[in-house]
């Protein structure tokens, strides 16, 4: 019986360290979404002159992992919200079902100010700023991620066996 | 048309017009009586300025609700206003229209216009853009059907045309709502004045006559109207001349030694001329150095001058031209 329990602890702790794991390589893959997704948006506006609740709709469609923040400002641009309003839901949106951390969202908050609202090169500037600035954030984790999913994992059934140590 | 349904209209117009502006604007103006609201022609949203709208009868200051409490003329429009005003026209996508920008309006659905005040960016002496913009001004669009019937009949010729017209007036009395019913009436012919069905070509370099948006006309020109839209005048009206062939072609404000020549070459072409120019009479024109050529040649058969006396497009002469002479 206790061997059960044990081997049920070691098992929940190293599922515990393996989801923890898997969040910070969801957050490597969401942040190069999205970069997709800014770069799909700034190809709309800068290069087709896209009108921004048009082009935020394509940026939605074009598979980028970030669909939450197109598609929920272009929603918000479609009923009248202004651009800054608009973009904010869209960041609240990603936020809510993503591995995201509050700092991976600044580029994008600052980048709510001038959406829409200058002129096409100006509004490359400001997205080709925001992508770099997410750019380095993903560089930095995907250097990371090796060690530390491998760590969190270890860790996760470390203390799962130091747990059941404990128990037995 | 009855006055009410003139006052339907109208008020249909204003509705439109502020269902594009941010909810603040829609909310100051419910202010106004039904009279007045179908009574507006100009909203002006200037940074500094009170919020003023343009009635038949005058200016008046108008303040929204929240500022009830405050007279209207104390009310002072603030930037975030400014920016309301541009986030909502451009459907916040000023890099998209930063073109029709540099002309200095832009039009919106429904053949309304917008022009825009503040500071321009300047290369070269050429203007490509708006560093800031502090101001608009919303032209409420009422193309007024029927309003070139009083003065057609002066301005026909034997065998169903017309002839080459001039009209002149200051700025606000009318010309391009006359112009742009003249179009239309001569598209369609009208059998009760024995004017045959005409085509036409529309130089419409500031979008004004047809009300473009997105350069879709936005007035109806009539069923045989072709417009070229935000276009210099010398080279749209050469090529409706080259592409459509037109019977007439019209277009607003000229005064550019360019559009002189342009007139001038379509006249030797052969097509009737529909044209205006700001002025008040016709010595005004014959000041400006750049006109004086067009009304010294036989180009107009017939000038119409207009005025505000007796409301806007109110007729005050219409004067025969060396054309007929």
């Amino acid at each position: 019986m206790k061997a059960i329990g044990a081997a049920l602890v070691v098992a929940g702790a190293a599922l515990l360290g393996h989801l923890a794991a898997s969040e910070r390589e969801r957050r490597v893959r969401e942040l190069d979404g999205l970069l997709y997704g800014l770069n799909l948006l700034e190809t709309e506006v800068v290069f087709g002159l896209t009108m921004l609740p048009i082009a935020l709709e394509r940026a939605a469609q074009g598979g980028s992992g970030a669909g939450a923040l197109f598609s929920t400002a272009a929603r918000e641009l479609r009923k009248g919200s202004g651009a800054a309003k608009a973009w904010v839901a869209g960041i609240r949106a990603l936020e809510r079902r993503s591995a995201l951390k509050e700092g991976d969202m600044m580029p994008l908050l600052y980048l709510g100010g001038t959406i829409g609202l200058s002129s096409a090169q100006d509004q490359s500037r400001h997205l080709q700023l925001a992508r770099r600035q997410i750019e380095a954030r993903l560089e930095a984790e995907r250097r990371r991620l090796p060690q530390v999913a491998r760590l969190v994992r270890a860790l996760g059934l470390c203390g799962g066996l130091a747990a059941a140590l404990m128990l037995v | 048309m009855s006055t009410l349904m003139a006052t339907q209209v109208a008020d249909r117009r204003l509705a439109h017009v502020l269902s594009i502006l941010p909810p603040w604007v829609e909310e100051a103006l419910s202010s106004l009586d039904p009279r007045e609201r179908s009574e507006v022609e100009e909203i002006r949203i200037s940074q500094g300025q009170p919020l003023t709208v343009t009635l038949s009868g005058g200016d008046r200051f108008i303040s929204p609700k929240a500022h009830a409490h405050a007279q209207s003329q104390d009310f002072r429009i603030e930037k975030h206003h400014v920016d309301s005003v541009l986030d909502a026209i451009t459907q916040s996508s000023v890099y998209a229209l930063e073109e029709a920008m540099k002309e200095g309006y832009l039009s919106l659905p429904g053949g309304h216009r917008v022009g825009i005040s503040g500071r321009p960016r300047l290369d070269r002496g050429e203007v490509v853009g708006f560093s800031c913009i502090t101001g608009f001004n919303v032209r409420i669009n009422r193309p007024v059907h029927g309003a070139s019937r009083l003065v057609l009949p002066s301005l026909m010729r034997p065998g169903g045309t017309i002839y080459s017209t001039l009209i002149i007036s200051p700025p606000g009395c009318g010309k391009t709502t006359l112009l742009r019913d003249l179009v239309r009436t001569l598209s369609e012919g009208a059998s009760e004045l024995g004017l045959r069905p005409h085509r036409i070509g529309v130089a419409d370099e500031r979008s004004e006559i047809a009300g473009s948006h997105l350069g879709v006309p936005q007035n109806d020109l009539g069923p045989r109207t072709d417009v070229i839209d935000a276009c210099p005048k010398r080279i749209s009206m050469s090529m409706l001349i080259r592409s459509m062939r037109p019977d007439v072609v019209a277009t607003d404000e000229i005064g550019h030694p360019d559009d002189v020549r342009a007139v001038s070459d379509a006249r030797s072409a052969g097509v009737v001329l529909l044209v205006t120019a700001h002025g008040e009479t016709l010595k005004d024109l014959t000041a400006r150095a750049s006109l004086r050529p067009l009304l010294k040649g036989s180009y107009f058969g017939r000038i119409v001058i207009l005025s505000r006396r007796k409301g806007p497009g109110t007729v005050e002469r219409v004067i025969k031209g060396r054309e007929e002479l």
